[in-house]
């Protein structure tokens, strides 16, 4: 693993790993997509089940991600990983992409199973504060220029932000809630028939996949820019040396 | 009917978001990707034999 800490050594394996990764991952969304469609109406829900086969893996990601960004930014903050800060500001764009997914796929599906777009009820309004952290940690990348100061700055942020992951995972435990308990991830059985639950695995994955095919490509874009600022701050430099 | 409507939503919604990531995603890959070859590659011209 920390062979790999060398942006070069990085760069090499993220070359060789970037275009197999997107093959998988659209592979696993166009069967994923197929079984979902192809999986029988519910009951009680009809055919609006079929909303929670994006809403579900999406929501997964987006807790998922954030716990990614958190532990990169403890490697680049506690340990002077190199890549640690990049690895999270690589990840962040995507984090907040697939919350948004999370909140207005909730909402088209809270409307003709609730009656309403949306409650002020704890599991909703975690992830709502989820996706403004989100926002948050990209705003400290936006508006500070130096990118060790950001890298510090917003690992903190990230760090501090933590404490809504447990929040938006058992919020429907800790509070009464509008929004269903787990059905999948449960210690006894998932409570979902396999006619639901493997077209559900399968987009999980595709999600999981595309994740990382678009990292690998925004981490090797985050090491490209990298570069190029050390060049040209070396140029300046040079001139400057040169002129006086 | 009614709820092809919502399903056709957050399926078309998903699409989007997911293309303009990937679309951000690539625009600043080849961006940058081209920018280290325009200003690496005459150096590494000059060095060569």
């Amino acid at each position: 693993m920390l062979t790999y800490a060398n942006p070069n050594r990085f760069m090499q394996l993220a070359r060789r790993l970037t275009f197999p990764v997107w093959g998988l991952s659209l592979a696993c969304l166009s069967i994923g997509l197929y079984m979902a469609f192809s999986a029988p109406a519910d009951y009680q829900q009809g055919m609006t089940v079929r909303i929670m086969f994006i809403h579900v893996p999406a929501a997964w990601m987006s807790l998922f991600v954030y716990t990614f960004l958190t532990v990169s930014s403890i490697f680049g903050l506690v340990f002077r990983h190199p890549l640690g800060h990049v690895a999270a500001k690589s990840a962040a764009l995507i984090g907040a992409g697939f919350t948004l997914i999370t909140l207005i796929t909730g909402a088209l599906w809270g409307k003709p199973m609730w009656g309403t777009w949306w409650v002020w009820d704890a599991r909703l309004t975690s992830v709502l504060v989820l996706f403004f952290i989100y926002l948050g940690y990209l705003a400290i990348w936006t508006a500070i220029e130096d990118p060790l100061q950001a890298g510090r700055v917003s690992s903190v942020l990230a760090i501090v932000g933590f404490v809504n992951v447990p929040i938006v995972k058992f919020s429907v435990d800790w509070w009464n809630t509008l929004h269903q308990p787990a059905s999948v991830s449960r210690l006894d059985a998932p409570a979902l028939h396999s006619d639901y639950l493997w077209p559900l695995l399968v987009m999980a994955l595709g999600f999981q996949l595309l994740f990382f095919a678009l990292w690998l490509l925004r981490m090797q874009t985050e090491i490209f820019k990298q570069k190029l600022r050390v060049r040209r701050l070396g140029l300046v430099e040079t001139s400057n040396g040169t002129a006086s | 009917m009614e709820h092809d409507f919502y399903i056709g939503l957050s399926y078309g919604v998903t699409g989007v978001i997911l293309c303009l990531l990937t679309a951000n995603t690539l625009r600043a890959f080849f961006s940058f990707r081209k920018q280290i070859d325009d200003e690496f590659k005459p150096e590494d011209s000059a060095n060569s034999p």
